[in-house]
């Protein structure tokens, strides 16, 4: 009987890795109620801590070629910039209900500190995750950030969003063609067209959703309305159409959000290679919008409580459908001279929800 | 090796040099003094405990520990990692927060803990900061609110169309009105058509107070419009409006600063509650108006029923007791009406 070897080809220098993740449910609603219970009667100051235990779950439950990821930030500088970014969220909210010359003043300063923030953030969130002792690194510019971020951000409105989509790919190849693993740079390969083509499918099926919505809340309206003469009852019928309204626009929202996850998420991490060896991802938009909407519905329903279960039901998804097509070996990527980014940047953009990721 | 050492804590686990990625299994064992006996094919050195930076080993996940130069180690959740990094790092608040973040009965009693925690923080606590707060609001602030808020308002309500002695007679009530809080300043008062307000009235930060014509023609005597005047005043007095702005702002500060990673369209069910509660601060306010205009009536000898039968007016007019008092951010007409007869 000949030998399993001579019967599969094996090309020892070619070969897919998928990424798994094993964190569970269960485990994690443990980790997260602690998180939030201590957050709250610490006033936030334990949020910090929370953040990095948060993120070292995740991180130590992502594993790539037999190693799991390690997230590296530390709690005291997490907290600096979350108070730092409070400060600001105070500042902004005082500023957008007192007078309209200082809100002017504020959507000025926001375009201008926002490019800023993301390169920070981008920064920070490279340096602390690592995988096999070598971390990552970002080189993004500002002056790549304020065009994409504050030039284009300002063109969206004038172009009625009809540059959206470059936008978008600006972006992504902001993020992904900036980032370094070690000395290894990152690669993005994806095209606007591609980027035009996603979005005309989320346009098209995201307007097939919306009328889906109005005329399930149209037969809803037809059938329950009732002619009232009583002021209270038709508030109450008011109350009732508002709600169905309010469901309709929850439940459509997160199947769009869950399409375009995966849309974009299949030309952003699904196009960036590392060094010769390439990212591939199979994120099917239907399915992401299927786990959009079941885990939107449990969190409503379960008052947050589900959240957990939520994260990482998605987590899971996502990441058990990404692979590394490997060329060559893993073992040879070497580290870059260490450098020190403040987590100011990353917190600001957390707070202010500033969406730098795919 | 004596036998305490055979007995030392001692895990598997992978080496990382920090220089470049390759992977060693290795034997790590606890040495003397808490330094850590690095044992691999080809190669074993010691760590000294001060050159060890132990991550915080959160569920089953893989566990880490950082050496000196970037170097460091990973070790797979299990009973001997445990033991292993227990005795580098073994601090109380570590144990502790462990306990918590591993047991089912803390997880329930954290849940049980949330829920009450939140409710009376929500309930009380943010109620008391936002009424201490409040008051430090510079009035120029309050105006500047209260003047955008008119603006908006502006947006889709008409200008008064009252007659010139109806508009004299309300202008007389606001002035008698006022001679009862002398405390109170910037005081202003502000008509407009009702529209879809119908017969109504409402004070805005700073010190404006805006009436419908609908009201001003509703009202039998002008001792009633005094009594509307007199509880706008007691939410004026009481800055209930800003309150009311400062509570939005606080409980959505804090429902950022904890759920910031839920996604936006999750954060909008959570949100769902707060809304209820802020219709609920709402009806305590309008009984500490009433009680404000009650003894302010007195104070000016208008006798205390203006205020009831405006109350039961307004009712029959707009039918606002339909709405299931939880909802509705008027408490109960009647009780209200009951409370101007004691």
């Amino acid at each position: 009987m000949p030998s399993p070897n001579l019967l599969a080809p094996i090309d020892h220098d070619r070969r897919t890795e998928r990424l798994s993740f094993t964190g569970s449910g269960a485990e994690y609603f443990r980790i997260w109620i602690a998180n939030t219970l201590l957050s709250i009667v610490t006033l936030g100051i334990y949020s910090a801590w929370a953040k990095v235990r948060k993120e070292r779950y995740f991180y130590g439950h992502t594993h790539l070629a037999g190693t799991s990821f390690d997230y590296h930030g530390r709690p005291i500088p997490i907290l600096k910039g979350r108070l730092l970014a409070a400060a600001l969220f105070v500042l902004y909210g005082v500023a957008t209900q007192t007078s309209p010359k200082l809100l002017v003043a504020v959507v000025v300063a926001y375009l201008a500190i926002v490019p800023w923030i993301v390169v920070k953030a981008l920064q920070f969130r490279a340096r602390v995750s690592s995988w096999r002792g070598i971390r990552f690194a970002f080189d993004g510019s500002f002056g790549e950030s304020y065009f994409v971020f504050g030039l284009l951000t300002v063109c969206l409105p004038l172009t009625l969003g009809l540059i959206a989509p470059y936008w978008w790919f600006r972006r992504h190849r902001f993020s992904f063609h900036n980032l370094r693993f070690g000395q290894t740079r990152c690669t993005f390969s994806a095209l606007p067209g591609q980027y035009y083509r996603a979005f005309l499918t989320l346009v098209v099926i995201g307007l097939a959703i919306a009328l889906a919505a109005v005329f399930l809340v149209a037969v809803v309206v037809m059938v329950t309305f009732v002619e009232v003469e009583d002021p209270g009852e038709a508030t109450a019928q008011g109350l009732l159409f508002v709600g169905v309204g309010y469901a309709t626009g929850i439940v459509g929202g997160s199947m769009i959000n869950g399409l375009a996850r995966g849309l974009l998420g299949n030309l952003s991490l699904g196009k960036t290679s590392v060094g010769p060896h390439a990212l591939s991802t199979r994120f099917d938009p239907g399915s992401l919008a299927w786990i959009q909407l079941v885990n939107t519905v449990l969190i409503v329903l379960t008052l947050g409580l589900y959240i957990p279960f939520a994260q990482i039901r998605l987590a899971k998804y996502l990441i058990s459908n990404t692979a590394l097509e490997v060329d060559g070996d893993l073992d040879s990527f070497v580290a870059n001279e260490s450098n020190s980014v403040s987590a100011t940047g990353g917190e600001i953009a957390d707070v202010f929800d500033i969406d730098v990721g795919w | 090796m004596s036998g305490g050492e055979m007995n030392a804590p001692s895990a598997r686990a992978q080496y990382f040099d920090g220089r470049n990625s390759r992977s060693t299994a290795v034997d790590v064992t606890l040495a003397e003094q808490g330094a850590l006996a690095i044992r691999g094919d080809g190669f074993a050195f010691d760590v000294p405990r001060a050159a060890l930076r132990v991550g915080a080993r959160v569920g089953r996940s893989t566990w880490s520990v950082e050496l000196e130069r970037g170097a460091s180690l990973a070790f797979e959740a299990g009973p001997d990692a445990e033991r292993l990094l227990a005795a580098l790092d073994s601090s109380p608040t570590t144990r502790w927060i462990q306990r918590l973040e591993r047991s089912g009965r803390w997880a329930a009693l954290c849940v049980l803990s949330l829920v009450v925690v939140t409710w009376l923080f929500v309930k009380y606590g943010v109620p008391a900061l936002a009424a201490r707060a409040a008051v430090l609001v510079p009035p120029d602030v309050e105006r500047a609110i209260g003047a955008q808020g008119l603006q908006w308002i502006d947006g889709w309500l008409d200008p008064s169309q009252l007659s010139d002695d109806r508009r004299s007679a309300v202008e007389a009530a606001f002035e008698r009105a006022r001679t009862a809080v002398p405390d109170l300043t910037g005081l202003r008062l502000e008509r407009r058509a009702g529209g879809p307000l119908r017969a109504n009235a409402f004070a805005l930060p700073g010190g404006i107070v805006v009436m419908t014509d609908e009201l001003a023609h509703l009202v039998a005597h002008d001792d009633e419009l005094v009594a509307v005047f007199l509880h706008e005043f007691g939410h004026l007095e009481r800055h209930h409006g800003m309150r009311r702005l400062l509570e939005g702002s606080i409980v959505a500060l804090l429902s950022l600063l904890l759920t910031s990673d839920v996604s936006t369209v999750a954060s909008v069910g959570t949100g769902l509650p707060a809304v209820l509660l802020q219709a609920g601060y709402s009806r305590a306010e309008e009984r500490e108006a009433d009680a404000f205009a009650l003894d302010a009536l007195e104070r000016i000898g208008v006798p205390r029923r203006a205020l009831g039968d405006v109350l039961v007016r307004i009712e029959a007019e707009t039918g606002s007791s339909g709405i299931p008092e939880i909802l509705s951010t008027h408490p109960e007409t009647s009780s209200r009406v009951d409370a101007t007869r004691r």
